[in-house]
């Protein structure tokens, strides 16, 4: 679910890349060009802090919080040699961190419940358009065993993680992102895997059991 | 190379660079546990493209958007109230002052230079015409102790210093005393320069 892409965004605005987009509105204040520029990562952004936070109303203010940075800053600070992107996720991480630390508590989406909101994790997941019932509940069942497991990760490792599947970023990057070596983050993408590893089998292993 | 423990997440990656995966990949066909272990972290790793990317509400990119259109617009009518090219003025006004200022000083300077060559020359003219002029710059002769010691400025003005104790003293005494510390130089240091002067020293005088 896109958001209203082809009702605001004229398709010329498809064709650029991130650069000439960010050009654009710095230069001319062209506001499709930003629209297009949140349509291409807004989900991303948004996920992370998700991701991360596991509340929806949560996530909804630092996502807020994220662009009211980028959209003062990006005259002064962003710099156009890199990519527009990680300079919007790097604001993200940094609210998303700050976020955590000024509540000082255990993030766990895990509980498959949403304080804020009221509801299930997987309530709020975007509907696929239906593909059948039975597959849609075994999608659903996977992602949310993984995002169970995600969200028992120690928050360095989860952040890796996340960092990498949703922006595909390079480990120099994570690590200049998050304050550590290359091979720390390395090292801690391999726990995390390892770890996640260890949490699907001791599933697999309980589901037996119980099916036994 | 591939001793550190994180050659198995670096090929995975792909951080590796291709001399390296080929390395790796000989390693992994020599060793079957690197190759086990490659291929759970790679299993693994698959998984996580079942991680859900999530929307934000549609209300809130809204208003984002609207945001940056409202900033944008803000930033622009700030812009038109400055003049189009006050940068261009201010700049222009800046020169014009420090160039201004400048020709001051280099004015003022130069009276003062002007002024303090109009005194000596009066100061000496009448002694002058008694002494030949040579054409050298102001040499001073070393002094012996306790007698007046003259030196001169960077304006080839000759100055001397002596004490004035305001108790027991008249200025006016002592002044003219000082100067009569100074007499001529009987054999004056002759070099190319061209212009006037007249070398005088306190060493040897009576007083």
């Amino acid at each position: 679910m896109k958001f209203t892409k082809s009702k605001h965004i004229s398709s010329k605005y498809e064709q650029l890349d991130d650069k000439d987009l960010v050009r654009f509105y710095r230069q001319n204040g062209d506001e499709q060009a930003f629209s297009e520029l949140m349509n291409r990562h807004q989900s991303k952004v948004y996920s992370y802090i998700y991701s991360m936070i596991g509340s929806a109303d949560t996530a909804d203010d630092i996502f807020q919080e994220t662009f009211t940075k980028v959209i003062t800053k990006m005259d002064d600070t962003y710099n156009e040699q890199g990519k527009w992107i990680a300079w919007v996720m790097r604001i993200a991480h940094n609210a998303t961190i700050d976020h955590i630390r000024k509540q000082k508590r255990f993030v766990d989406v895990s509980s498959n419940y949403d304080k804020d909101s009221n509801t299930d994790f997987y309530d709020r997941l975007e509907d696929e358009d239906l593909v059948g019932a039975q597959e849609q509940l075994e999608k659903d069942e996977a992602k949310s065993s993984l995002m169970k497991h995600i969200a028992e990760l120690p928050e360095e490792q989860r952040q890796v993680v996340m960092l990498r599947h949703y922006y595909e970023m390079p480990f120099k990057e994570i690590a200049e992102l998050t304050d550590v070596s290359i091979n720390t983050a390395l090292g801690r993408m391999r726990y995390a895997l390892i770890n996640l590893r260890k949490l699907f089998d001791k599933e697999k292993e309980e589901s037996t059991k119980y099916a036994k | 190379m591939l001793n550190d423990e994180n050659a198995c997440i670096r090929y995975l990656m792909k951080e590796m660079d291709p001399s390296e995966e080929v390395l790796m990949e000989r390693a992994m066909m020599e060793d079957d546990d690197l190759l086990i272990e490659v291929e759970c972290l790679r299993q693994t790793f698959q998984r996580l493209d079942n991680l859900p990317d999530k929307e934000p509400p549609a209300h809130l990119t809204e208003s984002i958007i609207s945001q940056a259109a409202e900033y944008k617009e803000n930033q622009r009518s700030y812009l038109s109230l400055v003049p189009e090219n006050s940068f261009k003025y201010a700049v222009a006004a800046s020169v014009v002052i420090a160039l201004t200022l400048g020709g001051f000083w280099v004015m003022d300077n130069g009276n003062a230079t002007v002024n303090e060559d109009q005194n000596r020359s009066a100061s000496v003219a009448s002694d002058a015409s008694q002494f030949p002029i040579i054409s050298n710059s102001f040499e001073v002769t070393p002094v012996k102790a306790g007698e007046a010691k003259p030196w001169i400025d960077r304006n080839d003005v000759i100055r001397f210093e002596d004490q004035y104790n305001q108790a027991n003293a008249e200025f006016d005494t002592i002044l003219n005393n000082s100067m009569q510390k100074l007499t001529p130089i009987t054999e004056p240091f002759t070099g190319s320069a061209g212009s006037r002067s007249l070398q005088m020293t306190g060493a040897g005088s009576n007083n």
